[in-house]
């Protein structure tokens, strides 16, 4: 089961296409249904094997690390897109992201704390590849 | 002339005098009318003597009027918000999320949300109870930003359910969940939110492009300016798919002018009508006369007949 998750969620990295799509493709492999049309393809197949072999050897589990990482990610960008303004970036919508605010609002604190201390651009980029102590 | 349709212009050219004349006359061709007033002066009520508030009450058989107020709607939703924020989160947030919402009433670009807000809840609701729903507007500009919003507000929504999605799909990953994605995904009450406004929106959009439902009336003068104005408002709106029907040339003088200063007036003004032929051409123009005194409910007939009398 957590194979499957992995793989999955290597091939929105890969992809960039939804989850559905990457269930598809993973049926696909695994029905031997290789039809390999183009050094494109080929180049796909080899990249998603090295990064599927590479997490499911990763015993450290930093794979569900990054991926819970993504996904606050995605969630600041999100925020950012409703409540910019509280950073002073001027959003024209504030007016209609004002509904969603009670669902938000717990969040709201820490993603001001973390967008303003994101001017450690570095140590953040250390502690996305695991650089950071 | 079509079920729903808008009366804009420059400040002062008439557009609350012709729109409620339109209105006067589609409710006399038996026509079940409604006026909605949007603009912030508020002069319908002064047209026709009566008090018209922001629930719908009947003018006259078959004319029903509403006035709506960008500032009144804003204060209630932000109420309505205020109020779902009790139940929801601590009350330490609660105080830091109400300065957040005052900040908000009083930025630019509120009022004229809810404006647009309340306009697509009547044209939504309303449609089927009316023949006929008329808008009187505020100044050009702001109109046409107003009905451009569902245009920016689309994309921007459907960008924030898209990363909510793709933030929800990928933590059921990482929760080893990947199988319930859709339905984790279905639970969300901020998607539920959002999906149901980007639906509404998607709705005005539709009624605003499709040319046998909305139309657009603009009041103009025989003077320069407001020609100008007009012209490019056109523009704008056309890019945006929303169809201009006609022109209303207002205050337009009587014919048997004596006095020298009058005649001088009067041949700039053929001038200028000839350059409104010119400007929009293929375009219906309609054009009203100006009247002895100003218009208020006596005389407001007078009006209104001249409509009937230019659409046959």
């Amino acid at each position: 089961m957590e194979l499957y998750n992995l793989m999955s969620f290597i091939f929105v990295k890969i992809n960039k296409t939804d989850r559905n799509s990457c269930y598809n493709y993973i049926h696909k492999i695994r029905g031997v249904n290789l039809e390999v049309q183009s050094l494109e393809k080929i180049k796909e197949y080899l990249t998603f094997f090295k990064d599927f072999f590479g997490a499911a050897t990763d015993f450290n589990r930093r794979s569900r690390d990054i991926m819970v990482k993504e996904a606050h990610d995605v969630m600041d960008e999100f925020i950012l897109l409703c409540y910019g303004d509280l950073l002073g970036i001027p959003i024209p919508t504030t007016y209609y992201s004002l509904e969603i605010l009670p669902l938000i609002a717990e969040d709201l604190e820490g993603w001001q704390f973390r967008m303003i201390s994101k001017m450690y651009i570095w140590q953040q980029k250390w502690a996305d590849y695991g650089f950071d102590a | 002339m079509n079920k729903i349709v808008f009366f804009g212009g420059k400040g002062g050219v008439g557009k609350t005098t012709c729109s409620a004349s339109y209105a006067l006359h589609s409710a006399e061709k038996g026509l079940k009318t409604l006026l909605v007033s949007t603009d912030p002066a508020h002069s319908t009520s002064d047209i026709f003597g009566k008090q018209i508030t922001e629930k719908i009450n009947q003018l006259l058989p078959n004319l029903d009027a509403i006035e709506i107020s960008g500032e009144k709607e804003s204060n209630l939703y932000m109420d309505r918000v205020r109020e779902s924020l009790k139940n929801v989160v601590s009350p330490v947030i609660v105080a830091e999320i109400n300065k957040q919402i005052d900040a908000a009433a009083i930025s630019p670009g509120t009022e004229e949300a809810a404006l647009f807000d309340k306009m697509i809840e009547i044209i939504v609701l309303e449609s089927d109870h009316y023949d006929r729903i008329i808008f009187d507007t505020a100044p050009t500009g702001h109109t046409v930003r107003l009905l451009t919003l569902p245009e920016l507000l689309g994309g921007w929504l459907e960008s924030l359910i898209e990363k909510r999605k793709k933030s929800i799909s990928i933590m059921s990953m990482a929760m080893n969940q990947a199988k319930k994605t859709d339905e984790n995904i279905g639970k969300d009450e901020v998607i539920k939110i959002l999906q149901a406004r980007y639906d509404r929106i998607s709705q005005a959009k539709k009624i605003m492009m499709d040319d046998n439902l909305l139309s657009f009336m603009f009041v103009i003068n025989a003077e320069k300016l407001p020609i100008d104005e007009t012209r490019k408002a056109i523009d704008i709106l056309e890019k945006y798919n929303i169809l201009v029907d006609g022109v209303v040339v207002n205050k337009i003088l009587p014919d048997d002018m004596t006095d020298e200063f009058w005649i001088s007036k009067k041949r700039d003004e053929q001038m200028y009508l000839e350059m409104i032929r010119e400007t929009f051409k293929g375009k219906k123009i309609y054009t009203l006369p100006m009247l002895k005194s100003d218009v208020k409910a006596d005389n407001i007939e007078v009006m209104a007949e001249k409509f009937s009398e230019l659409e046959k």
